[in-house]
């Protein structure tokens, strides 16, 4: 057999079928030799076709002459034929489907356990925190204000002026119908300040804040920073967990108040730029249609989504696996948690607010 | 031996059901420079997070003093913790936080001190490792060696009894091993402290160990223990002495 020519990566290799059907059509070969005296470079990819090859041959019982071979793709095969110690087999446990099942099950028992040894924590970190026991940071807990307030002015602003703006647009077209425009000021007044104000913040926040902390404290995690804090004697959920939450707590309302008046504004610009509504009577209508009944489920909503935002994130951050691969899935499993629990808090808190007559 | 200040008996140790390390015990007398070796993959950091409070033992007791670390309650064990520093792999500072801030946080937590005495206490301990003038940088604005050296000084802030080390010349060029290596030696001698120290880089192992354990892979337990130096001396065991002469000695009883 004659290799020839440039047998390097970058030139593009032949593949071995071009060369086994002949060596297999001919029943009488008995020994194969090499010949190297036209071939230019060679590197790796030679090596790994002569490998593939003498294997192939091996497997026929045809007798390969490692005569010529170029001494360093010699030295190369050798390596790659000596295999160390026992074969590596990697095994992946099949499993049964009732065992699967099974395992599900007790993983959701554990889960649900983890969940509530966290929440434990964080009563007691705030028991602490009451009776002035805790650690707490006056600067560090500013930090997080700034974060997850101010930095977020921007995002909330722009969304929520959106948001007005569909409501009226969507509004406009069914009242248009009873020459009824002027109440799009009552229902954009009303949508935002009682539910849409917060849950927009909310799901905004779950993304923006909540996969933060979740990120955060992952790679903390992946740092040994939360072990270096535990061997200090310190709790990490009164050090690391703590701030967050109450940070959101005391931002969220404020965001929500201001994602409202932003909302209101969307409408108003929509109502008075392009249906002709006179800007005095939108702003009285809005007043008289918004009570204070519903800023206070607004902002019981925005409280309720700050706590469950800012525990979701701290909470998938510090259960996070020690890799990257595992911070990420913290990350991701933390914002999809915190929106769908964010709506099904919602519903609740709606249908509360119904049985309540409120 | 003197009175032990550690001492591990019986110990196993699992993750889940996956058992890491079998059966396992020594002891580490006051003023011990111990060494945890072996290959790697054999659980010598497993075995750290188990005295430093972090994985609960499947089986067995793990006793400072006379006391059962994890039979203590909480407090108990804060109050063992207390006692400890520790320098992990990577130096494990918090990264939100200056150098001054990471040093000074046990100092602020546990000592009593006021502040200015805290801030002089951290400025002597950073100058311990080197980083003078180092105060108010960030952990991400320092090279790894000067992160490592850094979380040491937060490990001695307290002037702990006993220091542990997780793979302490791991990711350091020789030069700045070795001096983490007299760094060791120093701290045993004026601190008075008690160190172990988790490794398999056996420029260190002789340079410091005085004592040892040797922990096999294969059979998820120790197969020697005494003075790094009597065992490559005297040990019959062909595991032992091909790790401990880089696998050029197959083993003297061969």
């Amino acid at each position: 057999m004659r290799l020839a020519g440039d047998w390097i990566i970058s030139a593009g290799l032949p593949s071995i079928d071009v060369i086994t059907p002949q060596i297999s059509a001919d029943k009488n070969i008995r020994q194969i030799k090499f010949d190297f005296s036209q071939m230019a470079k060679w590197d790796s990819g030679m090596v790994s076709f002569l490998l593939e090859f003498i294997r192939e041959s091996e497997g026929k019982k045809i007798q390969v002459i490692h005569q010529g071979i170029p001494e360093g793709a010699e030295k190369l095969l050798g390596l790659a034929f000596k295999v160390r110690g026992r074969p590596v087999i990697r095994t992946v446990p099949r499993q049964s489907f009732l065992v699967a099942v099974g395992e599900i099950v007790l993983n959701i028992k554990v889960a649900t356990f983890s969940v509530l040894d966290f929440l434990g924590q964080v009563a007691v970190a705030f028991g602490r925190l009451f009776r002035g026991k805790a650690y707490f940071r006056r600067d560090e807990f500013l930090v997080v204000i700034q974060r997850c307030g101010f930095n977020a002015l921007g995002l909330v602003s722009l969304i929520s002026v959106l948001i007005g703006m569909i409501l009226a647009f969507v509004g406009a077209i069914q009242l248009g119908m009873f020459g009824a425009q002027i109440y799009i000021a009552d229902i954009v007044g009303i949508a935002m300040v009682r539910v849409m104000g917060a849950v927009m913040t909310g799901i905004l926040m779950a993304g923006r804040t909540g996969a933060s902390f979740a990120a955060e404290l992952g790679i903390m995690q992946t740092n040994d920073e939360i072990d270096a804090l535990k061997t200090m004697g310190i709790s990490p959920v009164e050090f690391l967990v703590l701030p967050s939450i109450l940070a959101l707590a005391v931002m969220m309302p404020l965001l929500t108040l201001y994602a409202d008046l932003m909302g209101i504004l969307g409408g108003f610009i929509i109502s008075v730029g392009m249906l002709d509504i006179n800007p005095i009577e939108y702003f009285t209508h809005t007043h008289n249609a918004v009570k204070l009944s519903n800023l206070w489920i607004g902002l019981v909503h925005s409280f309720v989504f700050a706590l469950i935002i800012a525990v979701t994130g701290c909470y998938k951050g510090i259960k996070s696996q020690r890799s990257a691969a595992g911070v990420g899935e913290a990350t991701t499993s933390a914002v999809v948690s915190s929106i769908t629990a964010i709506v099904i808090a919602t519903a609740i808190i709606t249908y509360l607010c119904q049985v309540l007559g409120v | 031996m003197n009175d032990p200040v550690i001492e591990v008996r019986n110990l196993d140790l699992s993750y889940g059901d996956y058992p890491v390390i079998r059966n396992l015990n020594f002891k580490v007398g006051k003023g011990d420079i111990f060494v945890v070796m072996g290959p790697s993959g054999c659980g010598k950091t497993t075995i750290l997070r188990a005295m430093i409070g972090l994985l609960e033992p499947a089986k067995g007791n793990i006793l400072y003093g006379s006391k059962d670390f994890w039979q203590q309650d909480e407090e108990g064990q804060k109050a063992i913790m207390r006692r400890f520093g520790v320098l992990y792999q990577g130096g494990a500072l918090w990264s939100s936080h200056t150098l001054a801030e990471n040093v000074g946080l046990p100092l602020l937590l546990y000592s009593g001190l006021t502040l200015r005495q805290i801030r002089e206490m951290v400025k002597l301990k950073l100058a311990l490792v080197g980083l003078s003038g180092y105060e108010d940088f960030y952990p991400g604005e320092i090279s790894g060696g000067m992160q490592k050296r850094a979380g040491l000084a937060r490990a001695i802030a307290l002037d702990p009894d006993i220091i542990f080390f997780d793979e302490p010349s791991a990711g350091l060029d020789p030069v700045n091993a070795r001096s983490l290596d007299d760094l060791i030696l120093q701290l045993r001698d004026t601190l008075g402290a008690t160190v172990v120290v988790v490794t398999h880089e056996l420029a260190s192992i002789f340079a410091v160990g005085n004592n040892s354990v040797f922990l096999d892979s294969e059979t998820k337990t120790m197969i020697a223990e005494g003075n790094p130096k009597d065992l490559l001396a005297n040990s019959r065991d062909p595991r032992v002495i091909e790790f401990l002469t880089r696998g050029k000695r197959q083993g003297a009883a061969q």
